[in-house]
């Protein structure tokens, strides 16, 4: 059941329906755990996780008679974008070009034949405990590879930009110089519906961090205390990616995201 | 061990015996009521009926907001241009140099085919049911068919061929194709036929908001116009024309726009939008406010504005000035923000448009004597020399040439006449010489509509 979008001539936008469509989903997991060093004052623990997930459309009798025929295809993963091919900016015009396939002069959706996967290919994460004495160190790494759609991108909109737009607007060819012209804002309009702004949204996030002290016995009893512990805790520390939009956890556009970096330190004491 | 078969054994025999249909069948939300049980008294019935006005006075396509037809074809039809010219979808229409994914022309269709649907729901309904009385049934049937000939007269003039949707059932219209322009044209008069049959003259509650048998003979002489069949349009404005207890010009123009003013077939009531706004949305839209200037959205184009000669009293009447900014604007609706009682209706169909569709079609016709008294008639109210006077030796073209001119002046900002107009007669080729197409006359089908619709085709040059 899902709400099947519709034609507004029906006089609605979706209707509540069972498809005749068959999905799978299938999918590849490792857990590894490993105990790396124990010694009496120094223990290392590593955990590790990977997902490969596959999502198919198998069939869907009479797609091309539904208004998903321009949205999923048979064979491929739900989660596809069907875009232009870009095919770079024309050098006499300057403007940006994407590939009329059936030559028929107009760009519509059956020009959109490039299958872009915005779903992730593959992610997982690594945790490791170490623990020496009465220090005690956990840090959480996650991973994902996937594609994203830089939804920043405005190099040659007749608009505001970013000034790091326009310093990469100035030294390279790459794209569309900013037109007041009817085909200029035409065909930046085009190319945001091409694979030009899909770029690599993979990344690699320090989740979570997380450092610890127990205070000893010793230290502790001639002041009464039973016991007392110094903690520090981060989140979201850090972030290694190329993607360019706000955050790679949110890489399907939209102008938001997901995690703050947060910081938390504190004492614990019991008595 | 045993006892758990046992259980297992029983629990199997629950699940044969239950079925899941039982579970599923709920009533009706309390708040809601089934389109069956609708139709089943005189007064909700008439309830759904007012609710499609509701609706005309709300969507973008009849409302005339910012995406309503009387906005979109006002700016291609280079009587309005957008003062801020980075508002790129409004400068498209502008341009008349649109793009299938323009979600302004998008709320146009979408909206317009939401009055379709729901003119149709209410003709399913009555012939769904028997027990409304002969009254009502014919009052939903003659305004519901009514509005579905005066929403498909626009949709057909401003994309071509279009879908023709006659009924409510979404399995068969999402895949509806478009059918040709003479088919939608023999739905509209088919439609206008009825709602002249079976609609009485009166206006049932005093408001000249309600569809009656004049605003559909009244529409009917415009669409004979379109059709180019000038003797039925001569008759049909005739009959409107005709009607002097009814309907008069009004000597004051600063009355025309006045909810129920006399010049009035058919007014919509921003009262009916249900909002403690009672202002209209073309005067909230178009008046250019002293010291909010810079909220305002358009401005009339330089070329509109010396179309005109110093004596016409519509340039001093219909037309404000902002002094600080220098820019002119449609003033015909004086009230730009109100909460008191509406007393200004946006007005779909008037007299002077009757007087204008008559002299065209007797100009036509050759009866020029014709067409110059009903084309003086206008001229007159708008203190200019008559052409009676001035040139009365004036041949055939000249006389459609200053018609064509009247209707830019009198009728300007009320529901796309001009770009219609242009469209029409071809001449937005002459007028517009700067990247004209002959495509341009129809704009694209939206884009998104042709995702959902694998069967729905665009129009040439988009």
């Amino acid at each position: 059941m899902v709400g099947f979008p519709l034609p507004a001539i029906t006089g609605f936008n979706s209707v509540q329906a069972n498809l005749p469509a068959t999905v799978e989903n299938k999918g590849f997991e490792v857990e590894v755990s490993s105990t790396n060093l124990r010694t009496k004052t120094f223990s290392w623990e590593t955990f590790f996780n990977l997902t490969i997930p596959k999502n198919e459309l198998i069939s869907y009798p009479g797609i091309e008679q539904s208004s998903y025929a321009n949205v999923y295809k048979v064979g491929h993963p739900l989660s596809i974008s069907l875009l232009y091919q870009y095919e770079g900016v024309d050098p006499e015009t300057g403007l940006y070009t994407v590939a009329d396939v059936n030559d028929d002069t107009s760009l519509d959706y059956n020009d959109r034949i490039a299958i872009q996967n915005m779903g992730r290919q593959f992610y997982g994460g690594i945790s490791n405990n170490l623990s020496y004495k009465k220090f005690s160190l956990q840090f959480l790494m996650d991973f994902t590879k996937q594609k994203g759609y830089f939804d920043l991108f405005e190099y040659g909109d007749l608009g505001n930009q970013a000034s790091v737009d326009f310093i990469e607007l100035e030294e390279s060819g790459d794209y569309q110089r900013i037109s007041q012209s009817y085909e200029a804002s035409e065909a930046f309009s085009n190319v945001l519906f091409s694979n030009l702004p899909i770029v690599d949204a993979s990344y690699v996030r320090l989740r979570s961090l997380s450092f610890a002290y127990d205070f000893p016995s010793s230290f502790m009893v001639p002041i009464g205390l039973s016991d007392a512990k110094i903690f520090l805790n981060g989140q979201n520390l850090y972030t290694i990616t190329k993607f360019k939009g706000l955050d790679p956890e949110e890489p399907n556009g939209g102008r938001y995201f997901a995690g703050l970096r947060t910081i938390t330190g504190g004492i614990q004491i019991q008595f | 061990m045993k006892a758990i078969l046992k259980k297992t054994a029983v629990f199997i025999l629950l699940l044969g015996i239950t079925s899941c249909e039982d579970y599923l069948e709920l009533d009706a939300p309390k708040e809601k009521i089934e389109s069956s049980t609708l139709f089943q008294n005189d007064e909700t019935a008439h309830s759904a009926l007012v609710g499609l006005y509701n609706q005309l006075a709300s969507v973008n396509f009849s409302g005339g907001g910012p995406s309503s037809l009387t906005v979109l074809n006002a700016l291609s039809g280079d009587l309005l241009m957008p003062i801020y010219t980075r508002n790129q979808e409004y400068m498209q229409f502008e341009q008349r140099e649109l793009l299938p994914l323009n979600f302004r022309n998008e709320n146009l269709w979408t909206s317009a085919y939401n009055i379709i649907y729901i003119t149709n729901a209410l003709l399913e309904g009555i012939e769904g049911s028997d027990n409304l009385s002969e009254k009502v049934r014919d009052k939903i049937q003659g305004e519901a068919s009514f509005i579905r000939a005066f929403t498909y007269f626009y949709l057909v003039n401003l994309y071509g061929d279009v879908p023709l949707i006659l009924t409510t059932d979404y399995r068969e219209n999402s895949l509806a194709e478009r059918v040709p322009q003479e088919e939608v044209y023999q739905q509209i008069l088919t439609d206008l036929e009825t709602a002249i049959s079976i609609l009485s003259p009166d206006y049932s509650n005093g408001d000249r908001t309600v569809v009656n048998q004049n605003t559909a003979v009244a529409m009917m002489a415009r669409v004979q116009l379109y059709l180019e069949n000038w003797n039925d349009a001569e008759l049909y404005s005739s009959q409107i024309i005709d009607q002097a207890v009814t309907y008069e010009l009004l000597e004051d123009l600063n009355s025309v726009f006045l909810a129920n003013s006399r010049e009035a077939i058919w007014q919509i009531s921003p009262k009916a939008r249900g909002f403690s706004l009672t202002n209209t949305q073309e005067g909230g839209l178009f008046i250019i406010h002293p010291l909010y200037y810079f909220l305002a959205q358009f401005k009339l184009t330089p070329s509109f504005i010396d179309s005109f000669t110093t004596e016409d009293r519509r340039l001093s009447d219909w037309i404000g000035f902002h002094e600080n900014t220098s820019f002119y604007f449609p003033f015909k609706y004086k009230i730009q923000n109100s909460t008191e009682d509406a007393t200004e209706f946006s007005m779909v169909l008037r007299l002077a448009e009757q007087y204008l569709i008559r002299a065209e079609a007797r100009a036509r016709q050759n009866d020029l004597a014709g067409a110059i008294s009903d084309l003086d008639k206008i001229r007159e109210r708008a203190g200019l020399m008559t052409i009676s006077q001035a040139h009365p030796e004036i041949g055939q073209e000249e006389v459609l040439q200053i018609i064509f001119e009247e209707r830019k002046k009198e009728l300007f900002t009320e529901w796309g006449h001009r770009w219609l107009d242009l469209n029409r007669t071809d001449k937005a080729g002459d007028i517009f010489v700067e990247n004209w197409e002959s495509t341009d006359v129809f704009y694209p089908i939206p884009e998104n509509e042709r995702l959902k619709n694998p069967n729905l085709t665009q129009n040439e040059g988009y």
